[in-house]
């Protein structure tokens, strides 16, 4: 299932006909791109170095390098389910057949150069994007194999359960208690006493709890860049999502808030799947467990975040990843 | 309650409210709509091409024609123009290009903000104070005077606003190539901008002819073709608002024929200020 | 320069001409509400009304002298601008939300946007003429005569049908008769003109309330109207001085409103009675003044409604305007 055809144009899934045998390691000369194509991001670059790279960018079939330890993953270790995804805005297609399994209780990262589709892949599993004009899909997300496309799905029960935290931290204009039972109120928690408990226990969690306490009742909007976004972590896991989407949460904050954040990330991972998408390669390195590298919409490389970081299978990731490409 | 049927009913609430607001907004069109319409085919009915050769003459209860009253508007908003429109356009020059000192333009730009807020009646007593006392007649020129009250500070903001979306880069490169900054100011900022001022204008020169407030004590009305601004002198608003309080059927059949002239002329300059704005973005990117 | 030079004209002018008023009624102007334009001379009667003669049997005369008192006309703009906010706003807001969160997806935002922006231009002595002729009578003849069916045996709501009245030293109840030309009737002319300007300006205010406020909320699963509500808070400052702004406009509306308010100089509880603004006053009589203290009276009203005017606008703008740099 790890294998994955490229089509140029855009097609529904049932088109995508596999020509190649499963392959967990394909090597880079397995690729097939037969046309050059110039390459202005390195002048280190060897001719035909980025064998995948080339095929993406001409257009071509490419097979994605999935590292065995998440091709097989079980059932039970698989939280959510990425299946040959597809998204088009009106008549640009922005995702190309992505297969990605995240793991249960782990941190999985998103990298890749700007335009690499990897917020737009973040924001369709909870269906943000459907917000946008002329959003179509093909393929599927499940999570906890529970479908997030299609005809029947419940699209605002589909995010209570998945949490979600922004690029710039987005406090509604309220307390900070208030912004923190957000999600409870809006389910219909009135008891004062339910609201309190939940609210310090989600603030505890966001390792905010001892900065705030005593000023609960004080508008959100005071805090600063980084206790704010701690306070929209604290938002989302008030109601203990199934897992949480982080979309660059950090890129907004200075260095100090950064790292506390990263280091709340690996706390909280213990108790919710965390995605996260990010442009920051030393972070990836830092927070996740998996990683996976995207280019032009498409998958290239998928494998855990040491491997990917330390020996990655293809020239153009371990490119990536120390800076010399993208 | 929550769970479940709380759920429900928040989403219940929510597509009522979506709905209530479609309601809404139709609604909202609907009804204005329906009073225009209606005043539109009140006034076709009324109208006939005498509307606009004809003066009242001498029987009061069927007055035939309202072209005083046209020419007597065209006359005072050109007035006004002649003054406003200059004088608005140059203190929104000053707001936009010689704002660097901080305190004088922050005050005249809200001073401007201010005088768009005073109650046209009240433009029309201080025109009365001011000029038809020491004139010892109301006139016409006392009547452009107030209606150039009303255009400046529309003029003047609208312009400000039009010349900050001129990018800087214009004034940047006239700047480098040796230009004083009014040159800057006359040979490029305004012309790259003259699309957007010319819609500030239009809509000023709308809202001068569609009061009436300003002119009741200043220029009062007159029942003759006047071309002499130094007496009283005619307007469309006023002629209507005469007519439509008036007792004689005659008179109201005139005011609305008067309503429909005045809607179809605001008609017209909305759907030329859509166009210029259109036009003045796409020049603009 | 220019610009301070007429702002401080207009304040110096009003001033100037109410100064009389001003030294003559002083504070007290803005809490009576007598208005008698000329001295009245008649029969002095006594507390159960019988008419007073002297030793030689004639009648006794008494003059009242000139009284101006701005309260009714206050009240009048008050009541009249309230009216027609309470039935603009959720209107506009509502209209506003539409606009905003459902039409782009009809490609309706476009269309409707020109036909609102169209309607708040339209001159107001057409709204006038309109509510003069077409909604005046209506309010008369069926609206008036159906909401009295509707409201007359709810409790606490006779005062808007039946007023009391003292004649001759006799108190009773008699019914307001509907006379169409009322508070209501101002009320609902004036909302339908700032229907558009609050709707286009709040348009304007929920568009700039940045896109992640929205989805923040969305994405824990709020619904559509939950969001809104949101956004409504998020932008509530701006949405408030929209309405400020539509207040502004409708406290100094003149002419539609002198058409149809029934230019009654009195306080009348009833929405169904006529009544009086501060503009409509100054419509009505400013061109053709009583004696003395009439125009110093006039002008101190004007400098009333100035003030008043500039306030809501200043506020207005400061919240719309002020908070975005």
């Amino acid at each position: 299932m790890q294998s994955n055809i490229l089509d140029p144009t855009p097609s529904r899934m049932s088109d995508a006909i596999p020509t190649r045998p499963a392959a967990s390691q394909p090597s880079a000369d397995q690729a097939a791109p037969t046309r050059r194509v110039a390459l202005r991001d390195s002048a280190k670059a060897e001719a035909g170095r980025y064998r995948i790279i080339e095929a993406i960018r001409s257009g071509q079939r490419h097979e994605p390098a999935v590292h065995a330890e998440l091709a097989n993953l079980t059932d039970a270790e698989t939280i959510a389910k990425i299946d040959d995804f597809q998204l088009w805005y009106g008549k640009n297609q922005a995702i190309h057949h992505v297969n990605i399994n995240v793991a249960r209780g782990k941190v999985t990262a998103l990298i890749g150069p700007s335009g690499c589709g990897k917020s737009t892949l973040l924001r369709s599993v909870n269906r943000l994007n459907d917000l946008i004009d002329g959003v179509r899909v093909a393929g599927s997300i499940t999570i906890n194999g529970r479908q997030v496309f299609g005809p029947g799905v419940d699209v605002i029960n589909l995010r209570k359960r998945v949490g979600m935290v922004f690029q710039k931290p987005n406090p509604f204009p309220m307390s900070i208690f208030d912004n923190v039972v957000y999600r409870l109120r809006i389910d219909g928690e009135r008891s004062k006493s339910t609201l309190e408990a939940a609210s310090e226990k989600a603030l505890r969690g966001a390792a905010l709890w001892e900065e705030v306490k005593d000023r609960l009742k004080d508008s959100a909007v005071g805090l600063s860049g980084g206790q704010q976004q701690r306070l929209c972590i604290a938002r989302a896991i008030v109601a203990d999502p199934e897992m949480l989407l982080l979309d660059e949460p950090c890129s907004a904050l200075d260095p100090i808030a950064t790292l506390r954040i990263e280091e709340l990330i690996h706390e909280i991972a213990e108790r919710y799947t965390v995605l996260i998408v990010t442009h920051n390669m030393q972070q990836a390195a830092r927070v996740s467990d998996y990683t996976a590298f995207m280019y032009l919409g498409r998958l290239v490389e998928f494998g855990p975040t040491k491997l990917i970081f330390q020996s990655p299978q293809l020239p153009e990731t371990e490119d990536y990843v120390m800076g010399r490409f993208g | 309650m929550t769970g479940s049927a709380y759920n429900s009913y928040t989403r219940i609430v929510s597509f009522v409210a979506a709905a209530l607001c479609t309601i809404f907004a139709f609604g909202i069109v609907a009804v204005l709509c329906l009073v225009v319409f209606y005043l539109f085919g009140k006034g076709a009915s009324a109208l006939s091409w005498q509307f606009f050769t004809e003066l009242p003459g001498t029987d009061p209860q069927n007055p035939k024609g309202m072209r005083h009253a046209l020419e007597g508007t065209l006359i005072m908003v050109s007035l006004a123009a002649a003054v406003g429109v200059p004088l608005g356009i140059l203190v929104g020059v000053y707001l936009s290009e010689y704002s660097s000192e901080k305190f004088l333009p922050t005050t005249v730009r809200f001073v401007a903000d201010v005088l768009a807020g005073v109650p046209s009646i009240v433009v029309g007593i201080l025109g009365y104070e001011l000029l038809v006392v020491p004139m010892g007649t109301n006139s016409g020129y006392a009547g452009a005077a107030a209606l150039a009250f009303i255009m400046i500070p529309i003029v003047a903001r609208t312009t400000e606003e039009m010349l900050k979306l001129v990018p800087k880069s214009y004034r940047e490169g006239s700047l480098a190539l040796g230009a004083t900054k009014s040159q800057t100011i006359l040979k490029v900022v305004l012309p790259a901008a003259t699309g957007s001022i010319v819609t500030g204008v239009l809509l000023a020169i709308a809202r001068a002819a569609g009061e009436t407030a300003p002119l009741l004590f200043t220029a009062l009305s007159s029942q003759y073709l006047t071309r002499d601004p130094s007496q009283p002198f005619p307007s469309l608003t006023v002629q209507i608002y005469n007519y439509a309080t008036g007792p004689f059927q005659g008179q109201r059949t005139l005011a609305w024929a008067g309503i429909l002239v005045l809607i179809s002329l605001f008609f017209v300059l909305s759907l030329a200020v859509r166009w210029l704005t259109r036009r003045a973005v796409i020049k603009m990117v | 320069m220019l610009l301070l030079v007429l702002l401080a004209s207009v304040v110096v002018v009003l001033f100037k001409g109410a100064l009389p008023a001003i030294e003559h009624f002083g504070a007290k102007f803005l809490v009576t509400s007598e208005w008698r334009v000329n001295e009245v001379e008649r029969p002095l009667r006594d507390a159960v009304g019988k008419i007073q003669f002297d030793a030689d049997g004639e009648q006794i005369i008494e003059t009242i002298p000139q009284a101006f008192g701005a309260l009714p006309t206050m009240y009048g703009t008050a009541v009249s601008s309230s009216l027609a906010l309470l039935f603009a706003v959720p209107l506009a807001l509502g209209s506003a939300l539409f606009l905003v969160r459902l039409a782009p997806k009809f490609k309706l935002a476009a269309p409707i946007g020109f036909l609102i922006e169209f309607l708040a231009s339209i001159p107001s002595i057409a709204y006038g003429v309109w509510g003069l002729f077409v909604l005046a009578p209506f309010l008369q003849s069926h609206i008036g005569p159906f909401v009295r069916d509707l409201l007359l045996d709810v409790p606490g709501l006779r005062w808007m049908f039946f007023e009391t009245v003292t004649i001759a030293g006799q108190t009773s109840e008699r019914e307001i008769p509907m006379v169409g030309r009322s508070m209501l009737c101002a009320g609902l002319v004036l909302a339908i003109m700032i229907l558009p300007i609050i709707t286009s300006v709040s348009r304007d205010v929920l568009r700039a309330v940045p896109r992640t406020q929205v989805e923040g909320s969305l994405a824990l699963g709020a619904t559509w109207w939950q969001s809104s509500w949101m956004m409504l808070k998020y932008a509530r400052s701006g949405l408030f001085g929209a309405v400020m702004l539509g207040l502004a406009r409708a406290a100094g509306e003149t002419m539609a409103v002198a058409m149809v308010i029934g230019n009654a100089n009195a306080i009348n509880p009833s929405p169904f009675s006529p009544g009086q603004t501060m503009a409509s006053l100054l419509a009505n009589e400013f061109n053709d003044p009583g004696e003395k203290l009439h125009r110093p009276s006039l002008m101190y009203v004007a400098l009333i409604l100035l003030v008043m005017s500039l306030t809501f606008n200043i506020v207005a703008r400061w919240l719309v305007v002020g908070k975005k740099q």
